[in-house]
């Protein structure tokens, strides 16, 4: 290789650079998606749908600022979220706000830079590797002593170039596919004899990349020096990543995000404003132990604790305590149930699959259908399905009632409930 | 009396090299573990989910809560396995499976799940799935923002949003179901389902009578759609006669005033 593939900009980010594919990420070095980003470039034909998986493996937006660009032979693919955004000739690419990130392909480009607003001036070329930065891109940057031509010689056993970048790469091995020392060896997986000992190798190298300074280009080549990369709390050897790469389904832009519209990105941050939106969420005040409970309460349901004035806060609804059965058993209210000797959905159910719970009774008193328990907010309705032997209803302090057929009733904990007079149930509060 | 009887198969598939799905195939518990982590992580979390599954099997009194406790027991283990072998940190593993729980003296199906592999339950005719994937495609099929048929192949689908090993005890999806003659459950992991729809797994299945060729069949159509992870498949068939139904006796009671 006769020219410097890459270059960079110091800075705070952490760039990739290998083959064709370049990566800006704001992260600290010691995460584990790194460590993960590190292994796939070091590995063979890393691809940029490979190092995405890594990015969003924490969730679709656990990383807010990064930048990928992969050269694909008839141009450019470029994809950029948060502070990273891409410039190349004519084209430029940056994410809008809330969305997921923006993708483009740029066709016939070659020359794609990946930049920050912070971008620092100063720019030097790179071999490869990974580097501080606050934009990196295809090409060598404006340095005028490597402005020469092309060196005609092997490039492996001498770097390219004499002293003038002492700095930039340690070792400018251009096909850099850095050895993983500590051999991320895929399979054969309990045989640490034949696998090389996962770096124990703690002599410390202070010589070769203390002046490298926030350079530090590819400190997965070498030794580990200490104080640079043995503060980097992994090692190639677990970061084999057959979770990645070729295994993903997906080969063309996924369905949400609009592929043909470059530039675009995908909004949907309104919409996921809550972790784990999948569960049913409820408006809820904290007791001091962290206890959800409703807004209008004013101890805690569980623990008896003082409820202060507070702002509410919309939380997955927790369990709303147990039906405990007449042998001890327990059923809990993380969802509605329908009892009965046979119970089935009702007609017209909708909502969560509820727990279907048989009630053995030899003697045929309770139904096939007896009982529906509905959860809605943080309210437990009781409702009879038209039993033949009917349901009683006792709430706290109350005599017992007996429950007209499909009428809802909102129960309270301590209420004992009575099926067909024979099958006796109570509700308690608790986890 | 009801009479179960069970086939599984599981394959590496066509591209991954090793098999970091574990299985359990027992008595009165089925289950199937999907690991992550890579590099032999994935196989130990999720051999780890089935050793701590397995004791359950011969309890004939096991009660949802038992489950429970067992996989959070799990989870707590995954994650000291990580503290102890940094190499593997950050290991884990989905599980998804049927037990037979004892509820209210009753037998009871337990359907349990904490990830993104399946159970499904076929009956009467109709496949549904009985458990909800924790996995982000999920979330946005929930908030409408992709149909069910794009999540198939949507980069969300593999991104897990519960699963153990996690430091923070995951909640276990359970929901409990009457034992019914006649159904048949599939437990599955997501290379399954993942390289087949819902009505091609209803086919295969119901092609197959014995459990046994229904796995085997389910798990090869998976290996030719493209097999791109590790495929996992136990079917489960409930035969016999249902001892419950019958005429409520209508008797005489005393309304309390
Ligand atoms: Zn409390």
């Amino acid at each position: 290789m006769s020219s410097w593939p890459f270059s960079y900009a110091p800075g705070g980010l952490v760039g990739f650079a290998t083959a064709n594919l370049v990566a800006l990420v704001d992260l600290p070095t010691d995460d584990d998606l790194v460590a993960r980003i590190a292994a796939l470039v070091a590995g063979e034909a890393p691809t940029l749908d490979a190092v995405l998986d890594v990015l969003v493996s924490r969730g679709l937006r656990a990383v807010a600022s990064f930048g990928l660009a992969e050269l694909t032979g008839d141009g450019a693919r470029v994809l950029v979220r948060g502070a990273c955004r891409a410039e190349g000739p004519d084209h430029s690419a940056a994410s809008g706000p809330g969305g997921l990130w923006a993708e483009s392909t740029w066709p016939g480009v070659t020359d794609v830079r990946l930049v920050t607003d912070a971008a620092d001036e100063r720019t030097l070329p790179l071999g490869g590797g990974i580097v501080f930065a606050s934009a990196l891109g295809f090409g060598p940057g404006a340095l005028p002593v490597l402005v020469e031509e092309p060196q005609p010689e092997p490039e492996r056993d001498l770097e390219p170039t004499p002293e003038p970048v002492p700095a930039v790469v340690a070792e400018p091995d251009p096909e850099l596919a850095p050895e993983p020392e500590p051999a991320a060896e895929p399979e054969a997986a309990p045989e640490p004899e034949d696998t090389p000992e996962p770096a124990p190798d703690p002599e410390p190298e202070p010589a070769v990349a203390q002046n490298a300074g926030a350079t530090m280009a590819s400190p997965l080549t070498g030794p580990a020096p200490e104080g640079i990369i043995a503060s980097v709390p992994w090692s190639l050897d677990d970061l084999d990543q057959p979770d990645d790469g070729p295994a993903e389904p997906h080969h063309g832009p996924s369905p949400a995000e609009p592929e043909a519209d470059p530039g675009n990105t995908t909004d949907v941050a309104a919409l996921r404003a809550q972790a784990g939106a999948s569960d049913t969420l409820v408006v809820a005040v904290l007791c001091p132990d962290g206890h959800a409970n409703p807004v209008h309460a004013t101890t805690c349901r569980l623990c008896g604790g003082q409820l202060s004035a507070q702002q509410p806060v919309e939380v997955p609804r927790p369990s709303l305590g147990v039906l405990r059965l007449a042998n001890g058993d327990v059923v809990a209210l993380e969802r509605g149930a329908v009892l009965g000797r046979n119970p089935r959905l009702p007609q017209g159910w909708t909502g969560e699959q509820p727990n279907l719970v048989r009630i053995d009774d030899p003697e045929r008193d309770v139904s096939s259908q007896h009982l529906e328990v509905r959860l809605d907010a943080w309210h437990v309705l009781v409702r009879d399905l038209g039993s033949t032997n009917g349901t009683e209803v006792a709430l706290p302090g109350s005599e017992p009632v007996l429950l007209r057929a499909h009428e809802q009733l909102s129960i309270e904990p301590g209420t004992r409930i009575m099926l067909a007079g024979v099958f006796a149930i109570t509700y308690e509060a608790g986890a | 009396m009801l009479t179960v009887t069970t086939g599984h198969r599981s394959d590496v598939g066509r591209v991954r090299h090793h098999n970091e799905d574990s299985v359990l195939v027992g008595e009165r518990i089925w289950a199937v573990a999907d690991g992550m982590g890579g590099h032999a992580a994935g196989d130990v979390a999720s051999a780890l989910v089935i050793e701590g599954l397995r004791p359950l099997d011969g309890r004939p009194d096991l009660r949802p809560a038992d489950l429970v406790a067992a996989l959070h027991a799990v989870n707590d283990r995954i994650l000291t396995h990580g503290h102890d072998n940094p190499a593997v940190r950050g290991l884990g593993s989905t599980v998804t499976g049927l037990a037979v729980v004892n509820v209210g003296g009753a037998d009871h199906w337990a359907v349990f799940n904490v990830g993104d592999s399946r159970v499904y339950r076929e009956a009467d005719g109709v496949l549904n799935r009985a458990t909800v994937d924790h996995s982000e495609a999920e979330e946005l099929i929930l908030e409408g923002v992709i149909t069910p048929e794009q999540a198939r192949t949507h980069r969300a689908r593999n991104i897990v949003t519960r699963s153990l090993g996690q430091p923070d005890t995951p909640q276990v999806d359970l929901w409990l179901l009457p034992q019914l003659p006649g159904e048949r459950f599939l437990v599955c992991s997501d290379g399954l389902n993942g390289e087949l729809e819902d009505g091609a797994i209803h086919e295969i299945l119901t092609a197959s009578a014995d459990p046994a060729a229904a796995a085997s069949s389910l798990v090869e159509a998976a290996i030719r759609g493209g097999g791109r992870d590790n495929i996992t498949a136990i079917v489960v068939n409930v035969d016999g006669d249902d001892d419950e139904p019958g005429q409520t006796n209508p008797r005489p009671r005393e309304v309390p005033a």
